[in-house]
């Protein structure tokens, strides 16, 4: 371990450094940190500029996804038809809710919440209506056995032609 | 250690920090000068030291001395000036790949002083801790809360560097004496400053 209060270097070293470096004089210039603002709070004012800028880049993206197009104009439309349709949607939604006026539906809605998933699951799948039958449309008559085994694809006619 | 009381300046305050400035900035500067090769490096970055040391002054605390706070960022900004500088020359020796190397104007070489010389060629911390024990007296314990670390590592940086220093003073000082013959009658301040030694 060194001596940490030895000094390695003689005295006169001391003196050469003091004459070498008192020797320097730095040249005369105006304070850098004068022209910042102490705490970094010079950025601060930038600050609801750079939010607003996002945000704006951010809703013009979103528009530009939603509606498929870069045109300001569509977005513009796309918008107000979008908010017809908000505005029109309660219109329509009274006729769902349970009307206590109406003494037939409000069984029928207030049992609804009571009832568990599974109903839920059996009113949207109905046991008992028929399943629908998928029965293939009839098509082209099919084709009469050719003997000639002709898949030249020129249709022979059933009737043999007569001379 | 050279520096006003601790108590005297307010953090945060502007006034202090000009005060800080015009007491520190040249001893700053000079210490930057032992460690980086050019006067302009030592000027930019004692400058970008106050820089940072005014941002962050509202947190300096007082229980540390001021420019001892201020010498540590700008040893710690020299520090990496020189490591990017050093970086700067390989990329700049690898381009002039293939050319004669150039050396240093000789006439620029005769006018350095030697001991600012052999100090530039040692390892930036190395240097800031020669200066500051023998230039600006600071102790090593007061070296080691300058540049944020052990009196040990301190102790340990004075040893190496009066090592690699001591040759090259030494040879340093036979070769001024010539330097000093040859220029005595061009610039008499310059002999006068010599013959203190």
């Amino acid at each position: 371990m060194p001596n940490t209060e030895h000094d390695p270097l003689d005295r006169g070293f001391d003196w050469r450094l003091k004459a070498a470096l008192d020797r320097v004089t730095p040249p005369p210039s105006n304070p850098r940190y004068a022209s910042s603002v102490m705490g970094g709070a010079r950025a601060w004012p930038l600050v609801p500029a750079l939010v607003a800028a996002g945000a704006t880049v951010l809703l013009a993206i979103s528009a530009t996804a939603f509606t498929g197009s870069a045109n300001p104009l569509v977005w513009v439309e796309r918008a107000g038809s979008t908010i017809q349709t908000v505005n029109h949607t309660p219109e329509a939604a009274p006729s769902a809710e349970p009307n206590p006026t109406t003494p037939r539906n409000a069984p029928a809605a207030q049992a609804q919440p009571d009832q568990g998933p599974d109903h839920q699951a059996n009113t949207a799948e109905p046991k008992d209506s028929p399943e629908p039958t998928e029965r293939p449309e009839p098509t082209d008559p099919p084709e009469p056995p050719s003997s000639s085994g002709n898949h030249s694809g020129q249709r022979s006619s059933p009737i043999p032609p007569s001379n | 250690m050279p520096d006003q009381p601790s108590d005297t300046y307010q953090p945060g305050s502007r006034e202090d920090f000009d005060r800080l400035y015009r007491s520190a900035y040249p001893r700053v500067y000079r210490t930057l000068t032992a460690i980086l090769h050019d006067p302009a490096e030592a000027e930019d970055c004692a400058q970008d030291a106050f820089v940072k040391a005014f941002e962050a002054w509202k947190r300096w605390r007082p229980d540390a001395p001021a420019e001892a706070w201020i010498h540590r960022i700008a040893v710690n900004r020299a520090i990496s000036y020189r490591r990017s500088s050093q970086l700067r020359t390989v990329g700049e020796l690898l381009r002039r790949l293939g050319r004669p190397a150039g050396g240093d104007d000789p006439a620029q070489v005769a006018t350095k002083p030697d001991l600012l010389t052999a100090l530039r060629s040692i390892p930036p911390k190395l240097a800031a801790a020669i200066v500051l024990r023998h230039y600006h007296g600071y102790n090593n314990r007061e070296i080691a809360v300058a540049l944020g670390v052990s009196e040990r590592t301190i102790g340990t940086r004075l040893s190496q560097a009066a090592e690699r220093l001591r040759p090259l003073v030494e040879r340093s000082s036979s070769e001024a004496f010539s330097l000093e013959v040859s220029s005595a009658l061009s610039s008499e301040q310059e002999t006068s400053s010599y013959a203190e030694h």
